[in-house]
C-alpha cells in the first residue's frame, strides 16, 4: 500500500495559534471550500480537501511558520462548520507531532510548506523528496521502516 | 485472558457479593445506584448479567476504598439530593457504558475522592465521561505514570491533554502534548486513591 500524502495549511491569516491548537485538541482540520485551485489544476484546492479519501495523511503548517504534526483524515467533510460559512472541516487523528522546527527553507515545491498552497498532494513520483524534507526531519518517520518504497 | 477471569470470577461471586452488599445497607442509600441494585438483587434475570457483574465490581471496589464506612458517605447524600441524584445518574451511566471491568474500580476511587470533596461534581462528571471513552490499559497507564510521549499524543482530544506551543522567539515553533489541569488532578486523586488502598 503506498500511502497519500497532502500538506495542509491553517493560514495565520485565519488562525491565530490558540484557534490553531483548539482545532488539534478538537481534531478537526478546516479548509475554505472555495480555497481556488493551484495552477492550471481543474479542481479546487477546497474541493480536493472536501474529496481526499479517509485515509489519507496530512502534515499541518501555520503558513510556513511552523509545521506541527501529521494526521490521518478519519471522516468525510462538514460544511456546517464552526468557522461559519464556506468552511468545511474534517476530522482526523494525531499520528505524530513535529519536533521543535525552524522555518522550512527546503525544496519549492506546492506541496512544502514555503509554498503558497493551502491543500496540496503529494505525487507519488515525489514521495522520496516529500519523505526527506518533510517525514525525516520533522517526524523522524523512514518509510521504509514501515515498508513502504519511497521510490 | 486476565480480563475474561476475571468477568468469570465477578459473575461467580455477584450473586452472593450482591446479597451481602444489600444486607449491608449503605449501598441504598446511594441515589440511583441503590435503586439499581436493589432492583437487580430481587431479578434472577439481572443477577446473572454482566450489567450485574459491572456494578457488583464498582461496589465492591467502593468498599474496599473505605469511604462507605465513613459519617461523609451518608451526610453527603443526606444534604445534596438534587446534586447527588446526578452523580448517581452519572455513575450508572458511565457504568452502564463501561467494556472493562477494570475501569469499574477506577470509577469507584474516582466516586469516593468526590465524596471525600477532593473534585467537584464538574470534575467528578467530567472524570466518568473519560473513564467510560478511554482504552483502560491507557487510562491505567496514565494514572500509574507508567507511559512515554506517545500516549499523551494518543490522549490529544481527551480532557487529559491540551496543546501547547507556538512559535518561540520568531523562529522556532513548536508543539507538544501536555497534561492538562484537570489531567493532572484525575492522575494525582486516582493515584493517591491507589496508594492508600
Amino acid at each position: 500500500m503506498k500511502p497519500k500524502f497532502w500538506k495542509l495549511s491553517q493560514s495565520p491569516d485565519y488562525f491565530s495559534f490558540e484557534e490553531l491548537s483548539s482545532s488539534i485538541e478538537n481534531k478537526l482540520v478546516y479548509v475554505h471550500s472555495k480555497t481556488k485551485a493551484k495552477g492550471g489544476s481543474s479542481e479546487t484546492q477546497g474541493d480536493k480537501f472536501i474529496g481526499a479519501n479517509v485515509g489519507d495523511y496530512f502534515y499541518l503548517t501555520h503558513g510556513n511558520t511552523g509545521i506541527y504534526l501529521l494526521g490521518q483524515l478519519t471522516g468525510s467533510a462538514n460544511i456546517f462548520s464552526s468557522m461559519g460559512k464556506g468552511w468545511v472541516d474534517r476530522p482526523f487523528r494525531v499520528i505524530r507531532t513535529a519536533k521543535p522546527n525552524s522555518r522550512y527553507i527546503g525544496a519549492k515545491k506546492w506541496w512544502a510548506p514555503n509554498e503558497n498552497s493551502t491543500f496540496t498532494s503529494v505525487k507519488g513520483s515525489e514521495l522520496a523528496m516529500f519523505e526527506e524534507h518533510i517525514l525525516q526531519p520533522y517526524f523522524n518517520i523512514q518509510l521504509s521502516d514501515y515498508g513502504v518504497k519511497a521510490i | 485472558m486476565k480480563n475474561k477471569n476475571l468477568i468469570e470470577v465477578v459473575l461467580d461471586n455477584s450473586e452472593v457479593a450482591l446479597d451481602q452488599l444489600v444486607e449491608s445497607g449503605w449501598v441504598k442509600d446511594i441515589p440511583v445506584v441503590g435503586s439499581a441494585f436493589k432492583l437487580m438483587s430481587a431479578s434472577k434475570e439481572l443477577k446473572n448479567s454482566m450489567f450485574n457483574a459491572k456494578v457488583s465490581k464498582f461496589i465492591e471496589s467502593l468498599e474496599e476504598t473505605g469511604v462507605t464506612d465513613r459519617t461523609d458517605f451518608i451526610s453527603f447524600f443526606a444534604k445534596n439530593s438534587e446534586e447527588s441524584v446526578r452523580v448517581g445518574q452519572s455513575v450508572m451511566l458511565t457504568i452502564d457504558n463501561m467494556n472493562d471491568l477494570e475501569k469499574c474500580s477506577i470509577l469507584s476511587r474516582w466516586f469516593a475522592a468526590y465524596i471525600l470533596e477532593k473534585i467537584s461534581q464538574q470534575e467528578f462528571r467530567r472524570g466518568c465521561d473519560v473513564i467510560a471513552k478511554l482504552f483502560a490499559d491507557d487510562l491505567a497507564d496514565f494514572i500509574n505514570d507508567d507511559y512515554s510521549y506517545p500516549l499523551l499524543e494518543l490522549l490529544i482530544g481527551t480532557d487529559l491533554v491540551k496543546v501547547e506551543g507556538g512559535l518561540i522567539d520568531d523562529d522556532v515553533s513548536s508543539i507538544e502534548a501536555v497534561i492538562s489541569d484537570f489531567g493532572r488532578t484525575f492522575k494525582v486523586v486516582l493515584n493517591s486513591s491507589l496508594q492508600g488502598s
